[in-house]
């Protein structure tokens, strides 16, 4: 019964020793681990109590660390400063398009000349817009 | 130079506006939040969300951290931890009532939990570590109770020490211990329930 001396032990007590001796405590040692085992041993709550506290702490140790997402990152970043991340920047730029690395290689020079024009183009309306004319013009001159 | 000074320095560097200060929090950090709210939670996607909704929560109140009151992760847990309660109270009502055996997760198979358990005869002593065993682990996590759940989260899954829990938890030492005793124990008889030769 819940609150008895059993083996010079009362329940509460065997109660608060609970965390130490599953956590392999050196303070609980000696008499008082053997009293502590006694009471596990005749107590019909307590006894139990020890036994499936140490199967729900083994089976919770036997859970493994979960994978977080991997924009987890990237999407924190942009929800707090606006910015991407710094890795996931560089990440980016070595998977740019071909486009890109020709513009950012190869005709670096031309750069200061065009930037503002390709900037422009690069805005969805205005790339529509070029789309538009574009697919306008190649009708027109089929028809013609 | 300890940890908790290169962290003293980070959040130095973040309230003073350095953005790469920032990333380095957010790298640091983001798996343990995750994996909290993860194991609170039950699905990845609010975990995620929730995740987020921290370290936005964390980007606000930086210059409310005192170095001199406590670990910075315990600081970051306490918000993790209250964010989660909040959480839970609004989603109180949304929550499914199902059984174990009513929500197997994509990765299991056409038999049940139960039998493949039973075949398969694990116990706790040989600590099976089979990916279905943690999902069932996991989503009797999810049935205890939310102070019990957030106290073996913290202790069994985090490895944090009571007095840092007890912070966290804003309750006295003892009830954290008396929690996590009563959290393992409801965990090791739900499985042995639902699940007959479980344990």
């Amino acid at each position: 019964m819940p609150g008895e001396a059993k083996n010079g032990m009362q329940c509460a007590e065997f109660d608060a020793l609970l965390n130490e001796a599953l956590d392999g405590d050196a303070s609980l040692s000696g008499p008082k681990l053997e009293a502590f085992q006694a009471h596990a041993r005749v107590c019909a709550v307590c006894g139990p109590l020890l036994a499936e506290a140490d199967a729900g702490r083994r089976w919770l140790k036997s859970l493994t660390e979960a994978e977080p997402p991997a924009n987890l990152v990237h999407s924190i970043l942009l929800a707090t400063t606006g910015q991407e991340s710094k890795r996931f920047a560089a990440h980016a730029r070595a998977e740019s398009s071909w486009m890109d690395k020709i513009w950012v290689d190869k005709i670096a020079w031309l750069r200061p000349l065009f930037a503002p024009v390709v900037a422009v183009s690069r805005q969805p309306r205005f790339a529509m817009s070029f789309g538009m004319a574009f697919f306008s013009l190649s009708i027109s001159l089929s028809l013609g | 130079m300890e940890d908790a000074q290169v962290v003293a320095m980070l959040v130095r560097r973040c309230i003073a506006g350095d953005v790469v200060a920032w990333e380095e929090i957010v790298q640091r950090y983001n798996r343990r939040i995750y994996n909290i709210c993860y194991r609170f939670a039950g699905s990845g996607d609010d975990a995620q969300d929730l995740t987020q909704e921290v370290f936005v929560k964390m980007f606000r109140t930086l210059s409310s951290y005192d170095v001199e009151r406590g670990a910075f992760m315990t600081w970051v847990t306490t918000i993790t931890r209250n964010l989660l309660v909040d959480h839970f109270r609004k989603t109180k009502q949304d929550r499914l009532t199902d059984s174990l055996d009513a929500a197997p997760s994509e990765h299991e198979d056409a038999m049940p939990l139960s039998d493949r358990i039973e075949d398969k005869a694990p116990s706790a002593d040989t600590g099976v570590q089979s990916r279905e065993t943690r999902d069932l682990v996991h989503r009797g996590l999810q049935k205890l109770s939310p102070e019990l759940r957030e106290a073996v989260i913290l202790r069994d899954l985090q490895d944090m020490d009571y007095r840092d829990i007890a912070t966290v938890l804003k309750v006295p030492e003892g009830t954290v211990k008396s929690r996590i005793n009563r959290g393992r124990a409801e965990l090791a008889r739900l499985l042995q329930r639902t699940y007959r030769q479980v344990i």
